[in-house]
């Protein structure tokens, strides 16, 4: 079963970072009652604007650490695709304290894994060690903040890792290079048209002037945010989050500005076809609120997607179990984005069916859904579900700290996360009735057809 | 991304997912290692209960009553070497229709009463053995218990599932068939195992998955599920007696023993041929490298984890990490593997890079493994593996499936319920003296090489056109 990484929603901006004037740290004091929260978090913010987010999960002697920035490929320049992703790869490019190479050395030393990504939104980086090194993990992690020293030769050889990295993981996929193309098409004159990794021109001339630029004006503690889960209590983290992150100077960090993506005027089809494609898949992606933008939207779009996908959903039981024109159908909505969030439809044909049919079957099954509506029974059953499935979100060492920065990272509010269940709870089947008819029927989006090379069987 | 996260090579051995297991005692053994003596709990990696139920089978348990949830991890140790050659795949389609209707439950509703409830049911096969893991809330664990029990003993396998999961997989393999590392498996499975069942594909062929009937599917779950070769793993919030009754409960009913054993002959590696290579339309080509491993029930195993560490399983710490891709920009990422099984073990190296890039990679592979066995490591190298590998040890035990699954793993490699607390001290034992010779072991042979995608400059190569064992027959 996939995480439910829709899982939390919604709502409010978040105040540009201000700096905190108390010289002690902030700690919220905890909600009366912690009987249906999710993650049941502490949280905090350190007099230079850190926040600091603490999931005790005390199952095994180890602790997940995370530090997530608000900027990501979203905040790069146009002309210099690839850079946010870029400096993240030279994060590991050495400090005075922990010289290149070093780092994930360090932590296995520890004995623990680290690792890094980069999306549009956001930039994390994330640890998971043994709970007495969590000190000397935030040593290093606050010390990459402020101080980083790349040399050019480690600058020069990791462009040409980035660039491998794009080749094996885009180049070499066609599923991958299709997904590429509709995003482009998806979201004109905004970044999440452009790829993460970058477009290939643009890597090739990726510079560490432009990678500079974007960790000056973004890696600060007051545009970070600090997320911990596993074995440890906010007692026991906030004196290490002090003497590490708390001596660093808050920052000015500009507000994010994102172009306008204007709304997509008529449909569009994108083909690729290559002679790897063995298997044809049909795809349609259409533009709906995120949770940022639109709380109420977005709980109402997830539970759509209960609805509708799964192996009980509508789709799947309509055009595989009955139809027998898809062997494999579902339906899949990131909230979790600054800008737009994405509303994904996708099937595989049965042998000799046309992406055509089972387009065409998708369309049949939602338009009969909004005609006809969804049960109280259906709907009572979906939300069960989804609360059932909050009880698992704690049962993970790293997943708590993922989803928490997932979600604050994108300026989702952590209280609509903890109280997630008992939202849920209040939602009718005229809420799905209504999520479908406003949001995803007779969308204009961007058709993909991912095909064998013409002239192949 | 960054970097992928490391598998953890010294543990995986210890606990295994069913997939890498291996044994050499019978399956039939029921000797139950002793609990160990008065071990405070914390100072145990995992507090492990190794009963046997009054039924009879052998349970170990975890007790962690943290969270409301119950996970339970088991696996028959007859898998899909067991398969016949032209029904490839068949333990897979078992492992994907078991939960498709049982008893007088319909598909629709099974999975309906699956998904109502908040449970995860999975099966899954592997060359050596066939397995399941059910996770649930306490407070669904009547209706998780009684669908489990009916997947295990009463499945449908009504003509319209089996179909439509056959054509579920026919869409996956297809699919797969555009991924050049699934094509680099099939072509290494092809040319490093001899004439043994394990050159077959465990998820089957177009043809062979077509031609599945659902009295394959009767005769494979007759030839894997039986209690003589069950291993069972439970975690989570629940007692000592309720694990054993849950135990007999689901698995009381079958047989105490099937027709076959389970088990196949053991395979040599035949000796490498020059490169073969298969042609796909990427800018990259996949390079993989296979030389004959070393047992888990071998003297040398935990001296390979460590070399394996330090060559090229650990990451960010490995040499060829750090002279392959940080030093010289040629790849994202370039890995070594110890791939260990019932009746064969290899060593493989795998990564991709530019074609003009390939010669020079194969060349530094090899570089850095005869300085393995020529030179000693250096103190610090052997420390820093030997602190991850025992470090690293609680990271594995953070959900409750992780840990079912290990105790699980821990008794299908037949290593005592005393082995994660064991380790440690063999680990620490490696000397470089160890690693020369167990690098000498892999090293000495000629690895096979295997090279899909871009046309690499340079190489002398078999070029092949067909896959095997993806449209028809082994070897086809």
């Amino acid at each position: 079963m996939k995480l439910r990484l829709s899982m939390v929603l919604m709502g409010l901006l978040l105040a540009s970072p201000a700096v905190a004037a108390d010289a002690v740290p902030n700690v919220q004091p905890a909600p009366a009652s912690s009987a249906q929260r999710v993650f049941d978090a502490q949280t905090a913010t350190l007099p230079n604007g850190m926040k600091v987010v603490v999931i005790p999960v005390h199952r095994t002697p180890a602790v997940t650490h995370m530090v997530w920035y608000k900027a990501g490929a979203g905040e790069e320049p146009t002309g210099v695709s690839g850079t946010a992703h870029f400096m993240e790869h030279l994060m590991f490019k050495g400090t005075p304290g922990v010289p290149v190479g070093q780092f994930s050395k360090t932590i296995q030393r520890m004995g623990g894994n680290d690792n890094a990504f980069t999306s549009w939104d956001y930039t994390a980086y994330h640890q998971t060690v043994p709970k007495e090194k969590l000190g000397d993990v935030m040593r290093m992690e606050a010390e990459r903040m402020n101080d980083l020293t790349p040399k050019l030769a480690d600058i020069l050889s990791e462009k040409q890792v980035v660039i491998e990295e794009r080749r094996q993981t885009t180049d070499g996929d066609p599923g991958a290079m299709l997904r590429e193309r509709m995003n482009n098409v998806l979201f004109p004159n905004h970044p999440y048209g452009r790829p993460i990794l970058g477009w290939m021109p643009e890597m090739q001339t990726l510079k560490w002037v432009d990678a500079l630029a974007f960790y000056k004006k973004w890696y600060a503690p007051n545009n970070a945010i600090l997320v911990i889960s596993g074995d440890t209590t906010m007692q026991d983290v906030l004196p290490l989050a002090e003497a590490t992150y708390g001596r660093l100077p808050a920052e000015p960090v500009p507000t994010r500005l994102r172009p306008v993506s204007p709304k997509l005027e008529g449909a569009v089809s994108i083909t690729f076809a290559r002679e790897d494609v063995r298997q044809p898949v049909w795809q349609f992606e259409i533009r709906v609120p995120s949770a940022r933008q639109n709380r109420d939207a977005a709980l109402k779009l997830e539970l759509l997607e209960d609805l509708l996908g799964g192996a009980t959903g509508r789709l799947y039981q309509q055009l595989v179990v009955r139809e027998k024109i898809a062997t494999s159908v579902g339906v899949g909505y990131n909230p979790y984005a600054f800008d737009d969030g994405s509303w994904v439809v996708y099937g595989t044909p049965a042998d000799g069916v046309t992406l055509d049919k089972v387009a065409e079957g998708v369309n049949r099954v939602l338009k009969e859904a909004a005609d006809k509506g969804f049960t109280e029974a259906e709907v009572k059953a979906s939300i069960a579900r989804m609360q059932d499935d909050a009880v698992y979100a704690r049962d993970s060492l790293t997943g708590p700290a993922m989803t928490l920065g997932y979600a604050m990272a994108v300026g989702v509010d952590i209280e609509d996360v903890e109280t997630w269940p008992a939202r849920l709870e209040a939602l009718k089947p005229a809420d799905a009735d209504d999520a479908l008819r406003t949001f995803v029927l007779n969308q204009n989006g961007v058709t993909g057809y991912l095909l064998p090379k013409e002239g192949q069987q | 991304m960054m970097n992928r996260l490391l598998l953890t090579a010294a543990l995986l051995t210890v606990l295994a997912a069913p997939a890498f297991s291996a044994s050499t005692l019978s399956p039939g053994s029921n000797a139950i290692p002793p609990a160990p003596v008065a071990a405070k709990k914390q100072d145990r990696v995992l507090d492990i209960q190794t009963l046997k139920t009054p039924g009879g089978i052998n349970l170990w348990l975890v007790e962690d009553h943290t969270l409301p949830v119950i996970g339970i991890n088991f696996a028959f140790r007859s898998g899909a070497s067991t398969d016949a050659a032209d029904r490839q795949g068949v333990s897979q389609l078992l492992s994907n229709t078991l939960d498709e209707g049982a008893g007088d439950i319909t598909s629709e509703q099974f999975q309906a009463a699956l998904r109502d409830n908040a449970i995860d049911l999975g099966f899954s096969s592997s060359r050596d053995s066939f397995g399941g893991s059910m996770r649930t809330l306490v407070r669904h664990k009547d209706k998780a218990l009684e669908l489990l029990k009916l997947a295990v003993t009463s499945p449908r396998f009504d003509q319209e599932a089996v179909d439509r999961m056959k054509q579920a997989n026919l869409t996956r393999i297809r699919a797969s068939m555009s991924d050049p590392d699934w094509i680099g498996a099939r072509i290494m499975n092809d040319r490093v195992f001899g004439a043994h069942p394990y050159v077959q594909n465990s998820g089957g062929t177009l043809a062979s998955m077509a031609a599945l009937t659902p009295e394959d599917l009767r005769a494979a779950r007759a030839r894997h599920f039986a209690r003589d070769r069950l291993y069972v793993g439970i975690a989570g919030d629940v007692t000592a007696a309720e694990a054993a009754r849950i135990v007999d409960d689901i698995f009381g009913g079958l047989p105490e023993t099937a027709k076959t054993d389970g088990k196949v002959g053991a395979s040599d590696m035949p000796a490498a041929t020059k490169p073969v290579f298969y042609a796909t339309p990427q800018p990259q080509t996949n390079l993989t490298m296979v030389w004959p491993g070393i047992s888990i029930h071998d003297v040398d195993h935990y001296a390979g984890v460590v070399m394996d560490y330090i060559y090229g399983g650990g990451g960010f710490s490995s040499l060829l990490m750090n002279e392959v891709r940080e030093a010289k920009g040629l790849t994202y990422g370039i890995y070594s593997d110890m791939m260990n099984m019932d009746h064969a073990d290899r060593y493989t190296v795998a990564g991709s890079m530019l074609p003009q890039n390939v010669a020079p990679t194969i060349q530094m592979v090899r570089a850095i493994a005869d300085r393995m066995r020529t030179t000693d490591v250096t103190a610090e190298q052997l420390q820093a593996a030997k602190d991850y590998l025992t470090g690293s040890m609680p990271l594995h035990f953070g959900s409750t499936m992780s840990v079912a699954g290990a105790v699980t793993g821990l008794q299908i490699n037949n290593r005592p319920a005393t082995a994660l607390d064991d380790v440690r001290a063999t680990i620490m034992a490696v000397t470089p003296a160890d690693i020369r010779r167990v690098a000498t072991r892999v090293f000495m042979h000629e690895p096979q090489v295997i090279l899909v995608g871009a046309k690499p400059e340079g190489i002398d190569v078999e070029t092949i056109t067909t896959l095997p064992n993806v449209e028809g027959a082994p070897g086809k």
